[in-house]
């Protein structure tokens, strides 16, 4: 959330440089945008577009403090020296409607795009920055690029608010040397769709994409994620979120506990895979759902602890759980429903069901190392288990059979 | 160059790009009319300042307006619409730029009135105004934002005709003050896909419509999101033989009732969630819902007439029935019902039927279903190692 906006009094100094040089039209009316402008203060609706590459040192590049702008980078870039306190494009708060389009944004130490309210970013490719983007309510972010940041510690690298889209996002090869709240982090009742982060560093507390309350994610990836101080979670989905058709392949936490996909209250998780989450204190799970969350259709492998965690209050249907160093699936508190699930190679139990009244029916389990099932609590409900049934079984008598092979 | 501007009834200028310009000095008498088929752009700003003045009245087939990344500004509570196409006419599309303070009172005020058919509104924002885009029949919006608009009479963001498209759009914090409320509202044999719209607020003794697509509609990956003050809600809705794949919808509030999503007769839900609702999902006769979740609801989570199919389902924490009917002959298949008031509710001698479902810790009962229903067997508290012959058993599970 931080840093949505910029403070004007973060800009003051650079409004008071109004057009240090007068731009000139383009033959449509459009404001034409040079190095010579630069830094510029834009104060008048209306459609700008870069006539060239341009450079600034300090600051912000370009403000905004206007309604109702489009700024065309026309395939252009806005290079900075990577200065802690500079930034490529910033609206002022309280200035919404803003478009910027088509270009690049490279080397501003502190973020690159402050966009406002009702904003729309598309097709911009952001490297070198510290902060991409921070973007307020209701806004529209479709086809970027975000490429080698250095993180600084005034927010989350890409940040918007309520009601926004993203979508078609890249996010990749960058290092934070300050924790934050998340790498992508949305707030209530936005669409989160093909976001990709890969390739990200950090050294501490890291959630690397989070939906806010409400919100959809839809086909979005998390590949190759480390943190040397957790924990670190691929995917979190806040209260009453779906999360459907996403992965998450490479958690690595050198010191702490390290979460593939982390499903919130009321939350729902369909189609989805995680792989390959690795914790050096053992603390790793692939998928945990606090209270009152469902899961169905999933693949969770590879884990340096448990597959599949529930707290309290949920379902667990049709998914696999396979290749674990713990469990493949835990209940901790009781009141959950597993069935058809199918769990294999785990050194823990197949399934360990701690607290009271779960129930599981039709699940299977193969080559446990601990066992296949582990009831702990005394008033869970399980159909019988039968063991390696053969070829060709019958189980007219028991149609609700868990099996063993 | 002459020739053109006599035919545009205006003294354009042809760009080099062969495009027709458009400026503020071409508004001198609004609207400036478009009656040539061709290539139009806004090399400024455009202010209308006139009542019940179009800003740009296109009267021709074929023809492109590209707003430049300029804003047309209406007069206010005096305007009418920014771009206004008339009926009898299609092909028009409309791109790249904003519209701002067409807040007229009558029904024809909006951003673009586009009421021909075959129309391409893209890359577009209305704020301050009435409505916000129409477009009739066969069209497509995309990639628009709607917001802070208000209207006295019905009101929408976003409005399209029978057998169009409306693609990643935002409509958010739009209202009418008298009359129902839509974000996005839509004819028959529609499709909507990837747009969020949220915040709607509307008026005592009316609706609000996250999502209102006709007959035969689709709605993929969309959410709606906190719309309230109003006297019923609809978070995302579709007509009758319409579906909604792999939506949201959550958070609403009515004084009389707010349903997360609502399905006519024949309708498919699928692989959506509802939470925080009074109703989470709510479908009429002869219609399939599969693989959804309905949670924390006020009152019932699943909702449903006759002869519909409830399939691999999860009713989580609803303040009523987690599965409710006073219908008759539906099919119940594999649901889950988990900590609501009741978990199925079928009060009604009616004649559904229940099969592999599971009632877990639901707060007063897990079943209370009328004789007369067909209800597979019932295993209560089976305990640890049972076993049950009974393919189509139901169980129930109490603390």
């Amino acid at each position: 959330m931080k840093n949505r906006k910029t403070r004007w009094g973060e800009g003051a100094c650079a409004a008071l440089m109004l057009l240090l040089a007068a731009p000139c039209w383009a033959a449509n009316g459009q404001i034409k945008l040079g190095q010579r402008n630069i830094p510029l203060t834009i104060t008048n609706s209306g459609s700008y577009v870069l006539t060239e590459s341009v450079t600034n040192g300090s600051g912000s590049a370009i403000q905004v403090a206007a309604n109702n702008v489009t700024l065309d980078l026309n395939g252009y870039a806005i290079k900075g020296n990577r200065t802690s306190f500079s930034s490529a494009i910033s609206v002022f708060e309280g200035w919404r409607g803003v478009r910027i389009l088509n270009g690049h944004l490279e080397d501003f130490g502190r973020f690159a795009v402050g966009l406002g309210d009702f904003g729309r970013m598309e097709r911009i490719t952001i490297s070198g920055c510290g902060q991409a983007v921070g973007a307020g309510e209701g806004c529209l972010i479709l086809d970027c690029q975000v490429f080698s940041n250095s993180t600084v510690d005034i927010g989350n690298p890409i940040d918007f608010g309520p009601g926004s889209i993203v979508q078609n996002v890249l996010y990749g090869d960058s290092v934070s040397k300050y924790p934050f709240d998340a790498i992508v982090e949305g707030s209530a009742g936005s669409l989160l769709s093909g976001i990709h982060v890969a390739h990200q560093a950090t050294t501490g507390a890291c959630w690397v994409v989070q939906a806010g309350a409400g919100s959809l994610v839809a086909g979005c990836t998390v590949a190759d994620c480390r943190t040397r101080a957790g924990p670190m979670i691929g995917i979190q989905a806040l209260f009453g979120s779906l999360v459907v058709d996403s992965a998450v392949q490479g958690i690595e936490v050198v010191n702490g506990s390290a979460v593939g996909l982390r499903a919130s209250h009321g939350a729902m998780v369909l189609r989805c895979r995680v792989n390959a989450v690795t914790s050096s204190l053992s603390q790793a799970t692939g998928l945990y759902g606090t209270y009152g969350t469902a899961v169905s259709d999933c693949t969770i492998t590879d884990v340096a602890g448990t597959g599949v965690e529930f707290d309290s209050m949920g379902r667990v249907v049709r998914s696999v759980s396979s290749g674990h160093a713990g469990l493949g699936y835990e209940v901790i508190r009781g009141g959950v429903v597993l069935r058809e699930n199918h769990a294999a190679r785990t050194s823990g139990y197949g399934y360990q069901i701690r607290g009271f009244t779960s129930l599981l029916l039709l699940n299977t389990a193969s080559r446990a190392g601990s066992g296949f099932w582990d009831f702990v609590g005394q008033t869970n409900h399980r159909a019988q288990v039968v063991s390696s049934p053969g070829m060709f079984y019958e189980l007219r008598s028991n149609s609700w059979a868990n099996i063993r092979y | 160059m002459a020739v053109v501007s006599l035919l545009v009834n205006q003294s354009s200028v042809v760009a080099d790009s062969g495009r027709i310009e458009i400026g503020q000095k071409d508004l001198q008498d609004p609207p400036y009319r478009i009656e040539v088929s061709g290539s139009y752009i806004l090399t400024s700003p455009l202010v209308v300042t006139q009542a019940g003045a179009n800003a740009i009245w296109v009267m021709a087939d074929h023809v492109e307006l590209d707003l430049n990344g300029f804003t047309i500004f209406g007069p206010g509570n005096t305007s009418v619409s920014a771009i206004y196409q008339s009926a009898g006419n299609r092909h028009l599309k409309v791109r790249n730029g904003n519209i701002e303070n067409w807040a007229g009172g009558t029904g024809a005020a909006m951003g673009v009135n586009a009421a021909g058919a075959q129309n391409t509104l893209e890359d577009l924002l209305a704020c301050r105004s009435a409505r916000g885009f129409y477009s009739g029949r066969d069209s497509m919006v995309r990639r628009c934002i709607a917001f802070s608009n208000a209207s006295a009479v019905e009101a929408y963001g976003i409005r399209v005709g029978d057998g169009s498209q409306v693609q990643q759009c935002i409509v958010r914090k739009s209202r009418s003050t008298g009359h129902n409320s839509h974000g996005i509202l839509t004819g028959a044999g529609c499709v909507v896909s990837d747009c969020v719209v949220s915040e709607l607020s509307g008026a005592a003794g009316f609706s609000i419509y996250g999502i209102n697509a006709g007959a035969a509609s689709r709605l993929i990956r969309c959410v709606s999101y906190a719309c309230s003050n109003a006297t019923t809600v609809y978070g995302l809705a579709v007509g009758e033989g319409g579906s909604i794949r792999e939506c949201v919808s959550t958070y609403h509030a009515a004084s009389s009732s707010a349903q997360g999503f609502s399905g006519g007769n024949f309708a498919i839900v699928q692989d959506s969630l509802a939470y925080g609702n009074d109703v989470g999902i709510k479908v009429a006769n002869d219609a399939l819902i599969q693989g959804c979740m309905a949670a924390e609801a006020d009152a019932d989570g699943f909702q449903f007439t006759s002869r519909c199919r409830l399939e691999n389902n999860y009713a989580y924490s609803n303040a009523w029935g987690g599965f409710s009917t006073a219908g008759y002959q539906n099919q119940l298949w594999e649901n889950d019902a988990i900590g609501n008031y009741i978990g199925f509710y079928a009060l009604m001698n009616h004649s559904n039927f229940l099969a592999r479902n599971t009632g877990l810790l639901n707060t007063t009962t897990n079943y209370s279903i009328a004789a007369g229903n067909s209800l597979g067997t019932l295993r209560t508290n089976p305990g640890r190692d049972f076993t049950v012959e009974e393919p189509w058993a139901n169980f129930s599970i109490n603390p």
